[in-house]
């Protein structure tokens, strides 16, 4: 009888905790209407055959004060070249973003080509005024690019896949991308950065690494 | 089989059930939670001058829809090697976002201070992958702007105000961005759009729209 109690009383509590983890799956999926985008960074590890060794999504990528800036600046911008409008370049230096030539209107042109996803070595925390990584050790170009829609939830992804060829402590990861500027011809500017010294990935020898940016809208 | 054995692996099978779905509910796997979220928010905000009244009314909408056309933007701008995905402008039309600038270099660019906010009346709710207002009243090009910053913490905000002649019931706003698709082409996409309780404006009202960007807020 007792043993048929806990049976019976371990079955309803596990048909419980099941509604309640689908009303909350439910409820993640609901569409509503949203007014924010979430950052979002996928890491996956895998080995030289392609094994995943390790897959991790890590809400809270830094977004950059350039990032807003050049937001900014692409609504705003115009003909006014203000300081506010300017974007620090990885070398530190503030920089117009604008493009215009005698006959054109003021533009702001983002080299397609030239986005890349950077891993560092650096501890130095991730502030809103970073323009630059720690310690860099390596760049990836952007591969491929991706928008998916559900109800009212829209994802944009910005990914790119490292081989390595040594052992490498990945302690921050970054994204950048170029300007072709009048005034300053191309520049690189980051709009990403995070540190994940508290949790450092080492990669092998023949690994790959995955990086996934994930741009969470609504 | 007797019944007491069902029951021993019914009360094992109920814990191990119980223990897994624990897991899920306490702590979701692989996921790693940062305290400033990379996120950002966008906030519309609606001031209306009522010139009979001499009154002013504030509503602030913290659900402004970004749409599909802006995360593509974003994958977009940054797309390194991949493939461009295209937007749809205001004319329903869909357009590769390119510049092309001699030297064989592409670039997506856009018509820095070309930005519009629009205000309508639509009550239609607002939807991904809408690319205009429902039926646009006005639209005008951002007036003001502005920057501000605290820890990692920033907000960009950019307005413009609109006037009337006429009497007119306000339910909808969006706001768009130039975007360029040929070396002199470009046009409007609209990234944002969402509706709000009807404000009546009537001849010699102002009403001042708003958008707010917070970055790296909850």
């Amino acid at each position: 009888m007792r043993k048929t109690s806990i049976l019976l009383a371990s079955l309803l509590f596990t048909i419980i905790l099941l509604g309640y983890q689908l009303y909350s799956s439910m409820q993640s999926h609901t569409p509503e209407t949203g007014n924010s985008c979430s950052v979002l960074l996928i890491i996956e590890r895998r080995d030289c055959e392609g094994n995943l060794l390790e897959r991790r999504v890590k809400k809270g990528d830094l977004i950059l004060e350039n990032f807003g800036r050049l937001w900014l600046a692409i609504m705003r911008g115009g003909a006014e070249y203000k300081d506010i409008f300017k974007l620090r370049n990885t070398g530190g230096s503030w920089k117009y973003p604008f493009y215009k030539g005698i006959t054109q209107d003021t533009k702001i042109a983002l080299d397609e080509d030239k986005s890349y996803i950077v891993l560092g070595n650096g501890t130095a925390s991730a502030t809103l005024e970073d323009y630059q990584m720690a310690n860099q050790i390596m760049q990836a170009q952007v591969g491929s690019i991706g928008v998916s829609v559900i109800g009212n939830k829209v994802n944009a992804t910005i990914s790119t896949t490292f081989t390595f060829d040594a052992s490498y402590t990945i302690r921050e990861i970054g994204l950048k991308g170029k300007i072709y500027s009048y005034s300053s011809g191309e520049y690189a500017f980051f709009i990403c950065r995070d540190d994940i010294s508290s949790n450092p990935i080492t990669v092998e020898n023949g690994d790959t690494l995955t990086v996934t940016y994930v741009f969470m809208l609504n | 089989m007797n019944w007491e054995k069902i029951e021993r692996i019914g009360i094992a099978l109920s814990f191990i059930a119980l223990a897994a779905l624990g897991c899920l509910v306490v702590s979701p796997p692989w996921t790693e939670a940062d305290a400033d979220e990379g996120l950002f928010t966008v906030i519309l905000i609606l001031e209306h001058y009522d010139c009979e009244t001499g009154v002013s009314h504030r509503y602030v909408k913290t659900g402004d829809l970004l749409l599909k056309n802006f995360a593509i933007l974003i994958a977009d701008s940054f797309r390194g090697a991949a493939g461009k995905i295209k937007v749809t402008n205001t004319a329903g039309n869909q357009i590769t976002p390119y510049w092309y600038y001699g030297g064989g270099v592409d670039y997506l660019a856009y018509q820095s201070g070309g930005a519009k906010i629009y205000i309508g009346s639509g009550t239609g709710a607002p939807s991904p992958s809408d690319y205009k207002l429902q039926s646009t009243i006005k639209s005008k090009v951002i007036g003001s702007h502005g920057l501000s910053k605290s820890g990692s913490s920033l907000n960009i905000t950019v307005s413009t105000t609109f006037t009337f002649d006429s009497s007119y019931t306000i339910t909808e706003a969006g706001l768009s961005v130039d975007v360029y698709h040929g070396d002199n082409e470009h046009s409007q996409v609209l990234i944002a759009r969402d509706t709000f309780a009807a404000i009546e404006v009537s001849p010699g009202d102002v009403l001042t729209v708003t958008y707010t960007f917070k970055f790296n807020q909850g």
